[in-house]
């Protein structure tokens, strides 16, 4: 017999926590949050899909080391969870494979970011002008110039 | 033989500038790729040079059409990073100013939709239209209620504006299209050090392209007007 979503929920903060590189979960007003910067973000995604969970959008944030920090905002039911993880060497894998709903996310924070999804299926320019080079958000007022790191939960 | 047609990114049946290139096999659309990005006004990396007061005109001119209801979810990331209670009777009054906003929005994607397809087609537009009217009617009884039931009390929460303290916080809002997402990165000072905006058209636009498969070339304008296309939010 298959499982039904109620049986699917329980316990997901323990399958969350499995996760390769996954930290503790904390809970705010606006929702519960992990910050994870070694995270397995396959494993991640493959969880989040067996939950049913749906994949609201994906955020970059420049970091002062140079790497990005990307944050799936996912929603499990009505409960926000928000999983932030950090590039390494500029990449992440991608993860439309499983979330289609990632395609334009991911092209957007190559855009702004130059993040590299490795197995994206058409990382090609969505919203940034064509004469700019991915990445240009990382200048004045995009985070890396203010000399310092981004407020925000503690990676690790 | 298969044959490519462009629509746009500038094109009488679009409310704004993206481009369709539709490939079809004698009248049947085959396939349906989207390009966007004729917009975009780097928006989220203005409001980061801007401090919070300047934010809130600012995030009003991401969408011409949803213009308050930016305002609104962009303070309700701020109020949520510095643990603000907003008064009772404000919030009552950011419910009616957000359905008069989603009244106005269907209203006009209404006239876009009939203006696509033409009059004659009434029947179909509609039972286009169906699920909108009901939409319509929900936000006129939710305003009817908010004033019925408007609180006495102040609108502000403060005399000063707060000090937004470091951190990091979402909120989402009901926009007419459907979900509006801001996150907002705080580190203590009066300047945000992110911004980042997903609109409901950012996740609408897409499943344009799932819903061309096998129509008929005919139904295309009708299908992309159908998610009331808003390029200005998506490319910010």
């Amino acid at each position: 017999m298959s499982e039904t979503p109620e049986q699917r929920m329980i316990d997901w903060e323990k399958a969350l926590a499995t996760v390769p590189g996954a930290t503790a979960l904390e809970r705010r007003m606006d929702g519960a949050w992990m910050g994870a910067p070694a995270l397995d973000v396959r494993a991640m995604v493959a969880l989040m899909r067996r939950l049913e969970a749906r994949l609201a959008t994906i955020t970059g944030v420049a970091s002062a080391s140079g790497e990005t920090d990307v944050i799936y905002h996912f929603c499990l039911g009505r409960l926000p969870v928000n999983v932030k993880t950090r590039t390494r060497t500029h990449a992440l894998p991608s993860i439309v494979q499983v979330f289609q709903a990632a395609e334009w996310s991911e092209r957007e924070i190559h855009d702004l970011y130059g993040v590299e999804f490795v197995d994206h299926p058409n990382l090609e320019r969505l919203i940034r002008p064509p004469a700019l080079p991915p990445g240009f958000f990382r200048g004045r007022g995009g985070g890396e110039s203010r000399g310092e790191e981004q407020a925000t939960v503690p990676l690790g | 033989m298969p044959y490519r047609i462009p629509v746009g990114p500038f094109h009488p049946a679009l409310e704004e500038p993206y481009k369709l290139s539709v490939s079809c096999q004698g009248e049947t659309i085959q396939g349906v790729t989207i390009e966007v990005g004729f917009s975009f006004r780097a928006i989220e990396l203005l409001a980061q040079q801007r401090n919070y007061i300047q934010d809130v005109t600012l995030v009003e001119r991401v969408c011409g059409i949803c213009s308050g209801v930016h305002t609104l979810t962009f303070c309700m990331a701020a109020e949520t990073l510095a643990g603000l209670v907003v008064p009772d009777r404000a919030r009552f009054i950011r419910v009616i100013v957000g359905e008069l906003e989603r009244l106005h929005s269907h209203l006009l994607w209404t006239g876009i939709a009939a203006e696509d397809i033409g009059f004659q087609t009434m029947f179909m537009e509609s039972f286009a239209l169906r699920e909108r009217v009901m939409d319509v009617l929900e936000s006129v009884r939710l305003i009817e209620a908010a004033l019925r039931k408007l609180p006495e009390g102040p609108t502000r929460a403060g005399a000063v504006f707060p000090i937004i303290p470091t951190g990091e916080a979402t909120a989402r809002s009901e926009a007419p299209r459907g979900e509006l997402f801001y996150y907002l990165a705080s580190d203590g000072s009066d300047t945000p050090t992110r911004v980042k905006v997903r609109t409901p058209s950012f996740v609408n636009i897409p499943s344009i392209e799932a819903m061309c498969g096998r129509q008929n070339l005919a139904v295309l304008p009708l299908i992309q007007a159908s998610v009331d296309t808003c390029c200005s939010c998506t490319d910010r």
